[in-house]
């Protein structure tokens, strides 16, 4: 990936989604030098957390990075964040609430410990990393729950809150049920976490800052029920909030993370805010259609983690194995950053700068919708 | 001639030998000379590259060479030596081309494969293991992250598409988004025979003994711990 090591003066906002084929990490500067994330990813070739790799790249002290939020536990959300957790020891951590109850710690606890792939054990670790926070000495402040309309960071001036939409005490009491069912002795329940669904607890942030303000969705989808997904969010939104100019898009842009009262309720209809998403290459997302929406409604769509870029380093016994077995390997797509910096308290509009496997998405790059089928009709007799 | 023609041939062999290409066929039936030879692995993963249903002691079947190309083959065949105790897998003497291997794996989509057996077999002897974590499940297949081991040691971090059959049909209730699996790689024992096969495994969570109540109380006790603040 080429790299952007020009860090933001002290006045500066900064923006930077990180996504590859699979994952998806934010960094934050609230100005005054101070930095925070969320969510993390590994680079598939460097397997380093993009997140700290950026922060070496910029120079910044371990002692500046004032957050790290979970959004929810999905792999391509929540990978390498343990590490980040270590390094940084004086960075609060926050993750929703539904997975700070005893139950979801409870789940932690049973799972098996060996597992690296778990999202379920890199919250795990997190916890134990996080633990020392309640030790007296200890320079890592104590972890936060997050829930709606709460500030969860807010910079030593004041200037920029960090404030949560989301997740609502509808999709808490959901996620809840869903955990404890887990837990039930019961062996059709208890057989795997895939049947739990973080998406619905995921976090979802307003970061405000002096005239403006961004809107970071997290994985959050619309399921239709009352008081959960965005329908919740959106009723439940005050007006006296600021509305976003910047819209990280939830849940790799799928159509299922759309919700009209986004654009309408959260978000500035004019000018139209500038939209990035990150792909999930497993479920082709985001899907042209999906870009095509975006598009319609906002001033301009980002996109990172686009192309294949790394080959695959296998021995030909393995290659041939996998082959044999029906088990398509894919390489490793490219990381992508989109930056987007401004000046604090200015009007000015954003700097928008991408680097690596990012692009910024025109129509000509989406394929044509497909038209209906024609009709067959009877032949015209000439 | 009789002697040495296949005792226990593989069901429905005609229908695999139908899409399997003239070519390798021809090459393979050319330097056929029982089991140890690469072409003789060919032919074995063409037959049926799940190996489950393969007997070790596959011959040539007389109906399936074509006489006309290879009219000294059937002369020239002898039984098939021993199967080597050092040979770990067939998979590490295959020489197929990748045209081969997809023609093989295309063929092998219909069969029923190794993990459905699983527990009909004496003992299960693994040789390698690898993490996945599955992200998107479709009719015949599903997605998955997997981490891989190379022989350095190291760890990679890959996206996979693996074939829905690998996943035993207990199992199938699992394979949905979320779920942790082993892809194994290993071969059954039976009656001193070794069948080289691979495998689907799920992750459960392992039964601890512990009550809801327990379990409950332990996570509130480490979530008491941890300080938590709103």
């Amino acid at each position: 990936m080429d790299e952007l090591t020009d860090a933001p003066t002290e006045d500066e906002f900064e923006l930077s989604i990180f996504g590859a084929g699979v994952g998806e990490a934010l960094a934050i500067h609230v100005g005054g030098g101070q930095w925070g994330f969320v969510d993390s990813f590994r680079d598939p070739v460097s397997s380093e957390p993009v997140g700290l790799r950026y922060m070496k790249d910029l120079g910044v002290s371990t002692q500046d990075v004032g957050f790290i939020l979970a959004t929810h536990w999905h792999d391509d959300h929540i990978d390498g964040l343990a590490e980040m957790v270590e390094e940084f020891p004086e960075a609060m951590f926050g993750c929703s609430s539904a997975y700070t109850g005893k139950d979801f710690t409870a789940v932690t606890l049973e799972y098996p410990p060996d597992f690296k792939t778990s999202g379920v054990q890199e919250m795990r670790r997190c916890f134990e990393l996080v633990e020392s926070g309640a030790k007296p000495g200890s320079p890592r402040p104590t972890p936060k729950r997050i829930l709606e309309h709460q500030n969860v960071w807010w910079s030593p001036d004041d200037a920029v809150v960090v404030h949560a939409l989301a997740p609502t005490s509808g999709a808490l009491s959901r996620a809840e049920q869903d955990i404890i069912n887990h837990l039930l002795p019961d062996a059709q329940r208890r057989r795997s976490l895939g049947r739990l669904k973080p998406n619905q607890a995921s976090i979802v942030l307003n970061v405000w800052m002096p005239e403006d303000s961004v809107l970071l969705g997290g994985d959050l989808e619309e399921r239709g029920s009352a008081g959960t997904g965005w329908s919740g969010v959106v009723a439940r939104f005050p007006s006296s909030y600021p509305r976003s100019s910047v819209f990280k898009v939830p849940h790799h842009g799928s159509a299922g993370a759309h919700f009209d009262g986004q654009w309408t309720t959260l978000l500035y209809e004019e000018p139209a805010p500038f939209a990035a998403v990150t792909s999930f290459a497993s479920s082709d997302l985001p899907r042209d259609g999906d870009l095509r929406r975006l598009l319609h409604l906002a001033q301009a769509v980002y996109q990172c983690g686009v192309t294949p870029t790394q080959p695959l380093e296998l021995t030909g016994p393995e290659r041939r194995r996998l082959a044999v077995d029906g088990i398509e390997l894919e390489a490793a797509r490219g990381v992508g950053q989109v930056r987007l910096r401004k000046k604090l308290g200015s009007s000015e509009t954003w700097q928008i700068t991408l680097a690596g496997d990012a692009r910024q998405i025109t129509e000509a790059d989406l394929s044509s919708p497909k038209r209906a089928p024609r009709r067959r009709g009877k032949r015209r007799r000439r | 001639m009789t002697g040495t023609l296949l005792s226990q041939q593989p069901h429905d062999v005609d229908s695999e030998l139908s899409e399997v290409s003239g070519r390798a066929w021809d090459r393979a039936n050319r330097n056929a000379r029982g089991w140890g030879t690469p072409d003789s692995e060919l032919l074995r993963a063409l037959y049926d590259v799940s190996k489950d249903d393969v007997p070790t002691g596959l011959r040539l079947p007389p109906d399936l060479v074509r006489p006309s190309r290879s009219p000294s083959l059937i002369d020239r065949y002898r039984p098939p030596p021993p199967l080597p105790q050092a040979r770990v897998t067939a998979v590490q003497k295959l020489r197929l081309s990748e045209r081969q291997i997809r023609r093989a794996r295309k063929n092998r989509l219909e069969h029923e494969s190794a993990a459905s057996r699983l527990g009909t077999f004496e003992r299960f002897q693994l040789f390698s293991q690898w993490e996945g974590s599955v992200l998107a499940v479709a009719e015949r297949s599903f997605r998955a992250t997997v981490l891989l081991t190379d022989r350095q040691g190291h760890r990679h971090r890959r996206e996979a598409t693996f074939a829905a059959r690998l996943v035993r049909e207990a199992d199938r209730d699992l394979l949905q988004p979320g779920a942790a699996f082993y892809y194994c790689v290993g071969r059954f024992l039976e009656k001193g025979q070794a069948v080289p096969t691979s495998l689907v495994w799920f992750r459960r969570i392992p039964p601890s003994g512990r009550s809801l109540e327990e379990a409950l109380a332990r996570g509130a006790e480490w979530s008491e711990h941890i300080g938590w603040t709103s």
